[in-house]
């Protein structure tokens, strides 16, 4: 985007905070809220909804120890065992995905080796050297600064989660990549929990669907570790994740059309996502036609059985010599052995919702 | 933010807690209406996300966090709504861009942001709009900082087609 056009952009985009007109029904919806509030606050009744420090249960202490409940059923019938304390990455998936199935594959018994700096963090490179950042002597500290207590890896989305130990709770910890089998790769995201939660600890995200992981691999984290203006000498966490156990693979399916053929290929599915690729082979005419109508096509996850919310995430579309390749991947329910594929015929520029669906094909998702 | 009244809040007084969240009316309003459509689903996601925030305020320890962290329930309870009444019955009320502003150049950048995939539209409004960092954004949204960096990109420059396409059509 030109340079003028993209500041008339924000500038737009920034004034659009003006002429708010909020309708009527949001306002006294949210009167009665408040009047509810007041209310139950000045009876101090029972059925309060928490008025007063401490009064009741909220609503997520109760769904914890509903999990907690489903946790020790099922190491009693499986032998396995699993936390029986709060899950911190629990709280990090997608509400549709967060299962107790998808919560067993939460590892809590992880073994982490903790080395110095090894590779040289990303923000180093542009403006620093081993020893130096921003003109300021990077500091040594080889006290651990996290342990790592809760991994998972649902096939798409590496998480971890981490509590700061005793030292580590001087500093703030950043990563800003990782390696996978000594290979870097990211983006990472951080999340201090101490800013959410009031806890000592942090929680890393990173999406790794395009590495198509299948076995066991490593996992390398370098955190950079400041105090204030302060650097230190980052330290790096390494430790083993099995893929294998919780990823299913099914077979390449193929779905012949009048005009089109669609070659659904890479099927994977863990407890809690499936991903997919999806390509169209275009007849001449086909292709004749859908540019003569300015229109396309497009897949969409549909029915019921896929979780709301998580429906269709789409990576990279290109057309290419009668070709048209979408991944997909998206929230699945852990009962799920199949899933409904719609073809829709969408005007280009127009709405998904508005395009008109001309095939509707079952994905098997077992062997 | 006056911090002092977000600490009154959390200490579960109800004055402190309705000025606070009134403060953040156009807001929600604002947020929830990147994902609904109906005014009925949008109230009643307010109201949801008020009553939520009320119960579990006193969970906040950082006062910083808490528009973050107010604007997550929020739009987990407008996905909530969708979940309850479905997406069609939220997505088919179109809305009536001349209520929502009565500046005819911005109406035409809202029809714009219209056309865009949700997943774009709502990183873009809590960017532009709301003033939320990247990271704030991962966190509210719960995705790595990383796709909401790429999204807002994405987001940009299909914004730009949309753009660049409607100049071509004039």
């Amino acid at each position: 985007m030109e340079e003028k056009q993209m500041s008339e952009m924000d500038k737009i985009m920034q004034g659009w905070n003006n002429d708010t007109v909020i309708p009527e029904v949001v306002t006294r919806k949210a009167e009665e809220a408040f009047s509810r509030i007041h209310r139950e606050c000045e009876e101090n009744s029972e059925k309060s909804i928490i008025c007063g420090a401490n009064k009741g249960t909220s609503t997520v202490h109760r769904r914890w120890k509903r999990y907690v409940a489903a946790f020790i059923a099922a190491a009693a019938v499986g032998g396995t065992v699993f936390a029986a304390t709060r899950l911190h990455l629990a709280e990090l998936f997608p509400k549709e995905m967060n299962s107790p199935q998808a919560q067993e594959q939460i590892m809590t018994d992880i073994a982490v080796a903790v080395t110095g700096q090894v590779h040289m963090p990303e923000a180093y490179r542009e403006e620093g050297t081993e020893d130096m950042f921003w003109g300021r002597k990077v500091i040594p500290d080889a006290s651990p600064v996290l342990s790592i207590e809760e991994v998972q890896y649902d096939g798409t989305t590496l998480y971890i989660y981490g509590a700061s130990t005793e030292n580590g709770r001087k500093y703030e910890l950043n990563a800003d990549r990782l390696y996978i089998n000594d290979k870097e790769y990211g983006p990472v995201g951080t999340t201090n929990l101490n800013e959410w939660t009031g806890e000592d600890g942090y929680t890393f995200t990173t999406d790794l669907s395009a590495l198509h992981l299948e076995d066991d691999f490593t996992v390398t984290l370098p955190l950079s570790i400041y105090q204030g203006e302060e650097r230190f000498q980052n330290q790096e966490l390494s430790f083993t994740m099995s893929a294998k156990a919780n990823i299913q693979k099914a077979e390449d399916q193929t779905f012949a059309h009048d005009g089109f053929t669609i070659y659904v290929t890479n099927i994977v599915r863990t407890t809690n996502v499936v991903r997919f690729s999806v390509r169209y082979q275009l007849t001449e005419e086909e292709r004749e036609k859908l540019d003569e109508t300015n229109t396309g096509l497009t897949s969409v996850i549909s029915g019921d059985e896929v979780e709301d919310g998580q429906n269709g995430f789409t990576s990279g579309y290109e057309v290419e010599d009668g070709y048209v390749e979408e991944h997909i991947h998206a929230g699945l329910s852990p009962d799920l052995d199949q899933i409904t594929l719609q073809t829709l015929l969408v005007e280009n520029g127009g709405y998904v919702r508005d395009g008109k669906v001309i095939a509707e094909d079952m994905i098997r998702l077992n062997e | 933010m006056d911090v002092e009244l977000i600490r009154r809040a959390k200490s579960r007084d109800p004055d402190a807690f309705t000025e606070l969240m009134r403060s953040q009316m156009n807001s929600m309003y604002k947020t929830a209406r990147q994902i609904l459509q109906s005014d009925e689903d949008i109230a009643d996601a307010v109201q949801d996300t008020l009553l939520t925030c009320w119960q579990k305020l006193d969970q906040l320890r950082d006062e910083r966090a808490w528009r973050a962290w107010m604007m997550r329930i929020l739009i987990n309870n407008c996905y909530e709504q969708i979940r309850k009444h479905g997406l069609e019955s939220s997505m088919d009320i179109l809305p009536e861009a001349a209520a929502y502003s009565e500046n005819y150049e911005q109406t035409e950048w809202q029809d714009l942001l219209w056309r865009l995939d949700e997943k774009y539209r709502m990183v873009l409004i809590l960017y532009y709009l709301e003033g939320f960092r990247t990271g704030e954004i991962a966190q509210i949204l719960g995705m790595p900082e990383a796709t909401v960096r790429t999204r807002l990109k994405r987001g940009r420059d299909r914004l730009a087609e949309e753009y660049h396409g409607g100049k071509a059509n004039e």
